[in-house]
């Protein structure tokens, strides 16, 4: 079994920049967990604490069950895929991979029968002569990964590894690793900004900022229900419509004012106000929202993005308040024009202003 | 009023062709300077082996149409290692040089990785004063070394000599070196303990190989270094036997009669005496310029 644990691990460098702050994530055996975050947010501090190739200031890092703090990388049972690939340019593609077998004095007839059944499997087999140098990056990108897969190790992280890949290849090799990864059955451990990567590849997302893990969840409950604003923000692409404004009751109903008002149903089930008047922000994605023709909000469209399958609009709503809506991709809207949209209320999101974190529907 | 198509003077392709040819002007000026200052570097060292060369009878002719030897003459080498002990200085001094270089990459290899990757208390110092010791004249550290011998015991002694060419060449070589490492990315080592590998084998296999290109580079300038030094060679060494080539050359021809003779042989020994680093630097041109640049780059 190879779960990997962190109980509040904290790491600084320097002295006084704070990398990591008391991070607590668990990762079962088998399980494909993704780092997500921007630059400077602690991923790749965290995954190289895993690896043993920095040392926690405080807090427990578990491996198997076993505290690892002061075991160095290579007595941990792990392979990483560095961004750089990090292949050894004076050795061929056979030698790059065969090099932790040697290390861990693999005879050299099952080394090299391992390279080549990992060849085989990542389509290298007539790049093992080769070296680094004579690779593309595709090429290099699979022999990083290679080298990893050959020693058969418990954990696998990957920092950025797709990240030097053209977008073509990128897809593909999203899917090549998550065919990879079911089929070795191991614990994956990837970091990358790329929310897209991230919400296709994971079975648990971790999302970090400024060292401090924001939330834990599946792909669809980050998206879905983002626990605060800095997640709403930085998963989906267009980012969520995020409005700030006041829930106010009125005659009894509950709407939402701001830079548009919306009127709220049901408010005796789900809409109970906990502070009258209290500001919030209030939060839907583009695909909550749709074109109609008599909807809630009037928006001037100022850029219609097609992406094939769908399109979205982006445009002001009164008072300047920029939206993004999700169109058809047969939709015949232009730029320029002011269309209504409607807004589904059960789709909608709150947030508390003061502190950013998302209200739950019922405690609002 | 003409409403045709007129070129405006400098804008579009006009100026395209313009900038190319100013362009190639100014690398062809630049070629042209570069091999004025060639020539005038050469000119001294063409001197002397083409004088070598000549009859030694009409050794101090100026006359340009005798500045090329017109036959290969070669009684000028037999008569200077025939009459001079230049065997056993060109054996002295390639045992110095190269133990100093040996001496010297196995101290500055350690001591440059240690700089480039670890942390420790007075790291800036010890860059700092490896680096204030070239802004002292030699001349000024003749006498206090030369003491420093004598109390050990060292001095007319090889390993006094190579200890104090190694003074100088260390801290030289640990500053190539370490800026050397730091070309090299911090991953490729990372990798390599994460593949399993400790720190004696990450040295081993992955440093240690790519560092080649660098070690050269500082190898052979130690050797350079070591060869061509004739003043702390001449204040330590005392006996004849134990002298190196320059001081042997230099005590061989000091106080003779110059004559025509004796000058075209004092031309051949030169040569034989330059031969080795020349070749030196003849084989191991491309990594110099790579060590060095590497260093140039990132320090």
């Amino acid at each position: 079994m190879a779960e990997v644990g962190l109980k509040g691990v904290t790491k600084t460098y320097s002295g006084d920049v704070l990398a990591v702050s008391d991070l607590t994530l668990q990762v079962e055996h088998g399980q494909f967990v993704v780092l997500l975050g921007p630059s400077g947010c602690g991923k790749s501090t965290t995954l190289r604490l895993i690896a043993g190739l920095e040392e926690p200031d405080r807090g427990e890092i578990l491996i198997g069950g076993e505290v690892v703090n002061h075991l160095p990388p290579q007595k941990r049972d792990l392979a990483m895929v560095f961004q750089s690939y990090a292949l050894y340019p004076h050795m061929s593609v056979a030698q790059n991979m065969a090099f932790g077998l040697k290390m861990r004095g693999v005879p050299t007839a099952e080394s090299r029968d391992r390279v080549r059944a990992a060849a085989r499997l990542l389509g290298l087999d007539d790049l093992l002569e080769r070296y680094p140098s004579q690779l593309s990056g595709g090429q290099k990108q699979r022999v990083a990964l290679g080298r990893a897969i050959v020693r058969k190790p418990a954990v696998f992280l990957l920092d950025e590894p797709l990240s030097n890949l053209d977008a073509q290849l990128r897809t593909e090799t999203r899917v090549e690793l998550l065919k990879l990864q079911r089929q070795l059955n191991g614990t994956f451990i990837l970091v990358t900004h790329d929310q897209v990567e991230a919400m296709m590849l994971a079975d648990l997302i971790a999302v970090m900022k400024d060292g401090t893990l924001q939330q834990t969840g599946t792909p669809e409950e980050i998206y879905a229900k983002p626990a605060n604003l800095f997640v709403a923000r930085f998963v989906g692409s267009p980012p969520m419509n995020l409005v700030p404004g006041d829930l106010v009751r009125d005659n009894g109903t509950c709407s939402f004012r701001g830079e548009f008002s919306l009127r709220l149903p049901h408010p005796n089930r789900r809409w109970r106000i906990r502070e009258p008047n209290s500001p919030i922000v209030l939060g839907f994605r583009p695909e909550a929202a749709r074109v109609s023709s008599n909807g809630d909000v009037r928006l001037q469209v100022e850029l219609v993005e097609n992406r094939g399958s769908q399109k979205f609009l982006y445009g002001s709503a009164k008072g300047g308040q920029r939206l993004s809506v999700a169109a058809d991709p047969g939709s015949s809207v232009r730029s320029g024009e002011t269309i209504s949209i409607t807004i589904a209320p059960e789709n909608l999101l709150f947030f508390d202003a003061a502190t950013g974190k998302r209200i739950c529907p019922g405690t609002v | 009023m003409g409403t045709g198509l007129r070129e405006v003077p400098g804008s579009g392709a006009g100026r395209t062709i313009t900038a190319a040819a100013a362009r190639r002007r100014r690398s062809r000026l630049l070629a042209i300077l570069a091999l004025v200052m060639t020539l005038a570097i050469l000119f001294p060292f063409l001197w002397i082996v083409l004088s070598s060369f000549r009859d030694p009878q009409n050794f101090l002719t100026l006359d340009l149409r005798d500045a090329l030897p017109r036959s290969l003459d070669l009684s000028s080498y037999r008569l200077a290692l025939g009459r001079t002990d230049l065997f056993n200085w060109v054996a002295n001094s390639l045992l110095v040089a190269a133990s100093t270089t040996v001496l010297s990459l196995l101290v500055s290899a350690p001591a440059a990785f240690a700089l480039s990757r670890l942390e420790f208390r007075g790291k800036s110092a010890v860059q700092w004063f490896s680096m204030i010791s070239y802004a002292v004249p030699s001349i000024i550290i003749v006498v206090p070394l030369f003491l420093i011998l004598v109390k050990l015991g060292l001095n007319n002694s090889f390993a006094g000599l190579i200890l104090v060419h190694a003074t100088f060449t260390i801290p030289f070589s640990t500053w190539v070196l370490r800026d050397f490492y730091q070309s090299i990315p911090r991953d490729l080592e990372e990798a390599g303990y994460v593949d399993g590998a400790g720190l004696l084998q990450v040295l081993r296999h992955i440093v240690l190989p790519l560092s080649i290109p660098g070690l050269l580079a500082a190898g052979a300038y130690a050797f350079i270094l070591s060869w061509n030094d004739f003043l702390f060679a001449l204040v330590i060494m005392d006996e004849a036997a134990a002298y190196t080539a320059p001081v042997g050359v230099h005590a061989y021809f000091t106080g003779r009669f110059l004559g025509e003779s004796t000058w075209a042989q004092l031309m051949a020994a030169s040569s034989i005496v330059s031969l080795p680093s020349v070749l030196l630097f003849g084989f191991f041109q491309r990594y110099l310029v790579s060590g060095f640049l590497s260093s140039g780059v990132k320090g």
